[in-house]
């Protein structure tokens, strides 16, 4: 059975406090400048921060840190998709990619 | 240096292209064991999931790939909700990784042990739990309070407490006939 548990566990008397960073596919739809608008499986409300990892034409893996400014939902897929446009500042530590 | 996918370059080219988008979210961990914790979390995460878990345990900085295995939430999903999730060995346990830090901890022996022994993550503690206090090992021993949610987590908690507590043992027997 998966659901069975062979491992001890420990039970932390007080809640510990984690993060969980989880990372989803997008199509980036369009792209200028700090601004790019990405079709996402997965739904943002307005403010949120997300990292965003793109591989640039010279197969380069470039990073920003994203603010979401709007949130769509797409009508008429059979799978509910959401258009992020998104606010982008260069993830420091990895450079200012060209434009 | 690295140069963006231009314009012309994504209305020329008919492929696809992909960025990842990483969302970040805080998460309070119940128990830990070696194959996977119990997690509660304000947003529901659908069975399947799949992320990096991170949190301070045993006093360093830990970091785990894990997978959503089950949720235990409202049926209108109001509030918060409590997910099982597993540990995924995508490489060896390494200095930073929480199941190797578990594994060790387990294979040491806690000081603060009170009872070790097999059983389940819904399972009840007192048959199948190692107890041990971990405030100083937690980023911050107050709970997790967010002033823009009215959602009281005190659901999760009572949740927790019933799924903790609940015993194989005391559900009744079915009678024979």
């Amino acid at each position: 059975m998966t659901d069975r548990r062979l491992h001890s566990r420990s039970v932390f008397l007080t809640p510990a406090n984690a993060q969980l960073r989880l990372t989803v596919d997008g199509e980036i739809e369009s792209w200028r400048g700090t601004r790019a608008v990405v079709i996402s499986n997965c739904a943002s409300v307005c403010g949120d921060e997300l990292l965003v990892h793109v591989m640039s034409e010279t197969h380069a893996v470039t990073r920003w840190t994203a603010l979401v400014v709007w949130c769509e939902t797409i009508i008429g897929q059979p799978v509910a998709r959401y258009r992020l446009t998104l606010s982008l500042t260069p993830a420091p530590g990895h450079g200012v990619p060209a434009v | 240096m690295a140069c963006l996918p231009s314009e012309a370059s994504l209305r020329e080219t008919s492929t696809v292209t992909i960025a990842s988008l990483t969302r970040t979210r805080d998460l309070r961990v119940y128990d830990v064991s070696a194959g996977g914790c119990l997690v509660e979390s304000r947003e529901f995460l659908p069975v399947g999931t799949v992320g990096v878990l991170s949190m301070v345990f045993d006093g360093h900085h830990r970091e785990e790939w894990i997978r959503v295995c089950r949720v235990h939430a409202d049926e209108a999903r109001r509030g918060t909700c409590l997910v099982s999730v597993e540990f995924l060995p995508l490489e060896p346990a390494g200095v930073n990784s929480l199941r190797g830090a578990v594994l060790q901890l387990h294979a040491n022996g806690s000081p603060l042990r009170i009872r070790a022994s097999l059983g389940r993550s819904s399972g009840d503690h007192r048959n199948s739990a190692v107890l041990f206090h971990t405030p100083r090992t937690a980023l911050s021993a107050k709970p997790h309070v967010d002033p823009n949610d009215s959602t009281p987590s005190v659901d999760a908690n009572d949740l927790a407490t019933r799924l903790l507590n609940h015993t194989t043992r005391a559900r009744p027997k079915p009678e024979k006939e």
